[in-house]
């Protein structure tokens, strides 16, 4: 079974592109432009994984993460932003990885593995 | 017969002579004697018309003077006749005006040798060669006011006739002696008043001038307040000859509430050197005004007696010790055993070497700032009443001047100290300011570096699935327009930096902001209909024309009204029932001297960091917002010398002020 992944982003060009990206791969792939319709979507569907922007209209990126992980703290959440200086910011430390945004995808990708194949030898 | 009767006749008629010559001369004393109201002159003429009249002799006159124990003598003088010698002898039971005195009638002695009491006096007492005299009681209005003696060198000299005719007149002497001696009394009153007059305003005027140079100094001090000068003047004032005179004077002023340290001295250190400074003041005529106008250069400025008064330092706990006495007592003293008295502090014994000098604190408000002594060392003139009366009066006035310029120095130490601690903090601020222009610069760079990156990302991340499918047409395609859609937006993003950092300068003109406002809404007024909101606008109908860049306050005003519309639909979005009561209003006033644009909407609002972050370029709320709107609004407001204020909470709408100035020309 693929596992599935929630991608939560607001530019239309870029969710459009890592969908395409991750689905490639072998990932399910679901995508919500915005925190609260992630929220929504993760209390109906199990989600391994969370990739989150940081920068949207409404609730941000960094507020939704508190809000996944109170909602359930074994979802891991990467974070995915074309900010560099979040990292800094001890409220993004919560999540499993912080990565900032590149055309080489290369990064994400091996992260998610990564952080999939941790969660699961936890268990 | 006849003969014997003519004899008689004669003989009568020779009396009668002798008696109207007689009558005449008495009428001529009477006329003399009451004709001069100065007893030596009265005196004189009695002697001399009474030889007339009879051979008297020695003639003098007696009277007593207002106390009963002592008669003033009058004689006049043998060898200048026109001369009349006064003086005093004792009244007694024994001589004979005493005797007259006690029996108030005619004593006659007829030899002196005979008479005791009359021998006691006349040869033993006055070692006189009268043998014998007649002394009448000068009677007037009933009082005995002194007797008039006649003596001659010859015993039994006094006819009864001679007795009878001065007898005759002696009431009128007596009135003459009297007014005389009245008259004379009376000018010696006035004489003593005048004198006494003449003495009291000699003191008033020497009083008045000390008090005059007092209320001088006072001035002069109050009018300094430099704490220096005003200590300089004190010790000047003190010293200078014609206002208090002293020779030396030192202050010490009280430190730490438990010592004496001595601040200042002036005054010669030698006698020498005291001799040289007066013979110049003297010399150059010093008056106590030069003292004041020129006491820079007063010649004991530069005294060694200062570089004597700052080593004296006197701790406030010897409780005998004369200056600790003055400083808790609040009282002066003169010490006239200075070199020898164990009260004197031994600093001051050695340092002065002084035996009588004064010490008197200086009193502000009741505190004592300090003591001034001082001596007359070199003159040995003694230290009086006066001067220590007006030393203290001049220290009250010291005092006060003394505290005054205290404060005065502490004021200016404290505004120094104010005006460092402004520029150390201006310092700081601007280093503030620069490193939150860094911090600025820093944050921008780090909204453009996200603006710039997304694009690329999905640039870079689409051409790269476009190198693996090449031949997937369709693919290509939709990423190439991707890509495309991307670069564009770059380009977009690019501009508006050029923009917001070179933005063109206003070209101000004349003109109605409420023309501009209302051309501006048009622009929007769809979009406003579009989610159903109630426009209300309000314009200030007599808003006069002022100088403004028509086209940037469009660009400004349309930013702002734009966010409000945006605001509405956010929360039109989050709340889809609540699209009644929308509203956005407009409106123009005046407030000061500015023109208030206020629009205020009923949207989402925003939170505290929100409002702090909204100028700042490159921070946005919106999707695909360049956050540049309000941060080229805020600058072109700014451009024209205008500002923007803003209220909002969260869920009831904000408020945005431009303020714009009321102005009409342009200062170039």
């Amino acid at each position: 079974m693929n596992e599935i992944l929630l991608l939560v982003e607001d530019d239309n060009n870029q969710r459009f592109l890592y969908q395409q990206e991750l689905n490639e791969i072998g990932y399910n792939v679901i995508v919500s432009s915005t925190a609260q319709e992630a929220l929504e979507k993760l209390k109906s569907i199990n989600v391994d994984l969370v990739i989150m922007d940081i920068c949207m209209p409404g609730k941000d990126g960094i507020e939704a993460l508190s809000d996944i992980l109170e909602y359930d703290k074994s979802i891991p959440v990467i974070i995915n932003s074309a900010y560099g200086t979040y990292k800094d910011n001890f409220l993004t430390w919560s999540a499993e990885a912080y990565i900032v945004k590149s055309s080489d995808l290369s990064e994400l990708k091996n992260t998610i593995r990564n952080v999939l194949d941790n969660k699961h030898a936890d268990i | 017969m006849e003969s014997s009767m003519e004899k008689g006749n004669n003989i009568k008629s020779t009396k009668a002579r002798t008696y109207v010559k007689r009558m005449m001369a008495i009428n001529k004393i009477i006329n003399v004697i009451t004709s001069d109201i100065n007893i030596d002159g009265v005196v004189f003429a009695i002697s001399h018309e009474i030889a007339k009249l009879i051979n008297c002799g020695k003639l003098s006159i007696c009277i007593k003077n207002r106390y009963f124990d002592k008669l003033n003598l009058f004689i006049p003088d043998e060898n200048n006749p026109q001369k009349i010698i006064s003086k005093q002898i004792y009244l007694s039971a024994t001589n004979g005006p005493g005797r007259v005195f006690i029996t108030r009638q005619i004593l006659i002695i007829t030899d002196v040798c005979k008479d005791n009491d009359a021998r006691m006096e006349y040869e033993q007492v006055l070692s006189s060669k009268i043998r014998s005299a007649v002394i009448f009681p000068l009677i007037s209005k009933g009082k005995l006011i002194g007797t008039m003696n006649i003596g001659s060198s010859m015993p039994q000299f006094y006819k009864k006739n001679d007795i009878k005719i001065v007898k005759k007149i002696i009431n009128q002497i007596a009135v003459a002696i009297e007014n005389a001696s009245l008259y004379t009394e009376v000018k010696q009153l006035t004489q003593q008043l005048q004198k006494t007059v003449s003495e009291r305003n000699a003191e008033i005027e020497k009083k008045y001038y000390q008090l005059s140079l007092l209320n001088k100094v006072g001035h002069a001090m109050q009018g300094t307040l430099e704490l220096d000068r005003v200590l300089h003047l004190i010790l000047t004032c003190v010293t200078a000859g014609g206002a208090i005179g002293f020779n030396r004077a030192i202050l010490l002023l009280r430190r730490d509430n438990d010592y004496l340290q001595g601040v200042m001295g002036v005054g010669p250190a030698s006698g020498e050197e005291a001799g040289r400074i007066w013979e110049r003041l003297s010399r150059e005529n010093w008056k106590i005004d030069d003292f004041f106008s020129h006491f820079d250069t007063y010649p004991t400025k530069q005294s060694s007696m200062n570089d004597i008064a700052k080593t004296i330092k006197i701790p406030l706990k010897n409780k005998s010790d004369f200056v600790v006495m003055s400083v808790m007592e609040k009282r002066s003293f003169l010490i006239s055993g200075g070199l020898t008295d164990a009260r004197v502090h031994p600093a001051i014994k050695q340092k002065l070497m002084s035996n009588e000098f004064v010490i008197v604190p200086l009193l502000s408000h009741d505190k004592v700032l300090g003591i001034i002594i001082a001596d007359n060392l070199f003159s040995g003139r003694h230290i009086d009443k006066d001067s220590m009366q007006l030393l203290n009066m001049f220290a009250n006035q010291a005092g006060l001047a003394v505290e005054r310029a205290d404060a005065y120095e502490k004021l200016t130490r404290k505004i120094k100290e104010a005006h460092n601690a402004y520029n150390a903090l201006k310092k700081t601020q601007n280093k503030l300011v620069r490193s939150e222009r860094l911090a600025t610069i820093g944050k921008m760079a780090a909204h453009v570096a996200h603006e710039i990156r997304n694009p690329l990302t999905t640039i870079g991340g689409f051409a790269h699935t476009m190198l693996k499918y090449p031949q997937d047409k369709e693919k290509v395609e939709k990423n190439a327009k991707i890509i495309y859609e991307e670069v564009y937006r770059l380009e977009r993003i690019l501009q508006n930096v050029l923009d917001f950092t070179k933005p063109g300068s206003p070209v101000f003109q004349l003109g109605y902001i409420n023309n501009v406002i209302n051309e501006t809404i048009e622009l929007l007024e769809d979009e406003i209909n579009e989610t159903s909101t109630n426009l209300k606008i309000s314009f200030h109908q007599e808003l006069p024309r002022i100088l403004f860049d028509a086209e940037q306050i469009k660009q400004a005003f349309i930013n702002i009204l734009k966010n409000a519309v945006d605001s509405i639909k956010k929360s039109i979005k989050f709340n889809p029932r609540k699209t009644n009561d929308n509203i956005i209003e407009v409106k123009t006033s005046i407030k000061k001297d500015y023109i208030v644009i206020a629009v205020c909407d009923t949207g989402i609002g925003m939170s505290q960091f929100v409002i702090e972050h909204l100028f700042n370029p490159f921070y946005t709320t919106k999707q695909g917002g360049s956050g540049l709107g309000l941060a080229i609004t805020h600058k072109i407001i700014e451009e024209h010398g205008g500002y923007i204020e803003v209220e909002s909470n969260v869920g009831s709408g904000s408020v945005f002020f431009i303020y714009l100035p009321l102005k009409t020309e342009q200062i170039v």
